[in-house]
């Protein structure tokens, strides 16, 4: 076997193959283009080894580690893999995008795809009168199409209120399939009592009752906790 | 260094048939316009809501969607949904 070493290369063209048996290395851009099926493949047999090791030597907080692109020419960002400040990774599957737990690709019903966390701010209404204050806080966390929600409602002032309690400002549009479903709540102040909550589909809201069915304490002071899981989109 | 915060309605969805209007406001603390971190807050607009103090896009959504026929559907649908009461108190 011949051999030729070379100091400098200039731009080569050529439409033949280039076999390699040990590394190759390259300072610039590997660019790869053309071709069919798989464009870029990585055979390893050691379980010591990695297929493919990407590494951010700049050690740059959300540096771009891998980018998936579409469209023609240089293509548009639909999603990215980033560095977590040298603490793991942020995988970005774009705001269309899933993680799927199949072997052989995508199906909605084993499609991860939705998460996100935050605040809002629900109302308690009476079903007669009104209250004279009221401190409202809301918690959620949306994953998939099942949302939770935590909620402080506490009655600073009862005024005249009376009557039945709908809770409502709930996140996210109730989409389930049956009304009423029930969740629980517990007066945290005074009695430690606990009564349910009831989320409707097709709304933003639902009742807070006694266990039993009857209406709720309109009392000042009163404080309830509401702990409800239920379906949105 | 500057930091700065901001408030953005990133997200304005119409959800479900009662055309319920989902609205999620980010707030984005920036340094130098990089964002450092970014927390939601949201609401929700039933046909039934006052919208008065929302912002040009959701009032526009607002106009387009909660129709007369929207709004007494799901006024009837609450009736619909509401569970049986006891009217007495604990």
């Amino acid at each position: 076997m011949s051999e030729i070493k070379v100091d400098a290369l200039s731009t080569v063209s050529g439409s033949g193959s280039i076999t390699v048996s040990n590394n190759l290395t390259a300072s610039g851009i590997v660019g790869v283009n053309g071709g069919t099926g798989g464009q870029v493949a990585t055979n390893f047999s050691s379980a010591s080894a990695m297929g493919m090791k990407i590494n951010d030597t700049n050690s740059g907080n959300l540096g771009g580690m891998l980018g998936f692109y579409s469209g023609s020419g240089a293509g548009t960002l639909r999603a990215n893999i980033q560095n977590a400040n040298n603490a793991g990774v942020h995988f970005s599957v774009g705001t269309g995008g899933s993680i799927v737990f199949t072997q052989n690709g995508y199906t909605a019903a084993n499609a991860l795809d939705d998460y996100e966390e935050g605040d809002f701010t629900p109302t308690l209404t009476p079903g007669g009168g009104s209250y004279n204050g009221l401190t409202l806080v809301g918690k959620y966390t949306k994953i998939g199409r099942l949302v939770s929600v935590q909620m402080r409602l506490k009655i600073d002032a009862s005024g005249n209120a009376s009557g039945s309690a709908t809770v409502g400002g709930l996140p996210f549009a109730s989409v389930g399939s049956w009304n009423r479903m029930p969740n629980k709540w517990r007066e945290n102040t005074a009695t430690g009592a606990c009564g349910q909550f009831v989320v409707n589909q097709g709304s933003t809201g639902g009742f807070l009752q006694n266990d039993d069915g009857s209406n709720i304490a309109h009392t000042t002071g009163r404080e309830y906790l509401i702990n409800a899981v239920y379906y949105s989109t | 260094m500057a930091i700065t915060k901001r408030t953005e309605q990133d997200k304005i969805e119409m959800i479900g048939t009662h055309k319920i209007i989902q609205v999620r406001t980010a707030t984005v603390i920036e340094e130098d316009g990089v964002e450092l971190s970014r927390t939601f807050n949201r609401h929700t607009i039933a046909p039934d809501a006052d919208s008065s103090k929302e912002s040009a896009d959701v009032k526009a959504m607002v106009a387009q969607f909660h129709t007369d026929a929207i709004k007494a559907a799901y006024t009837k649908h609450l009736e619909d949904s509401k569970p049986v009461l006891d009217t007495s108190e604990e």
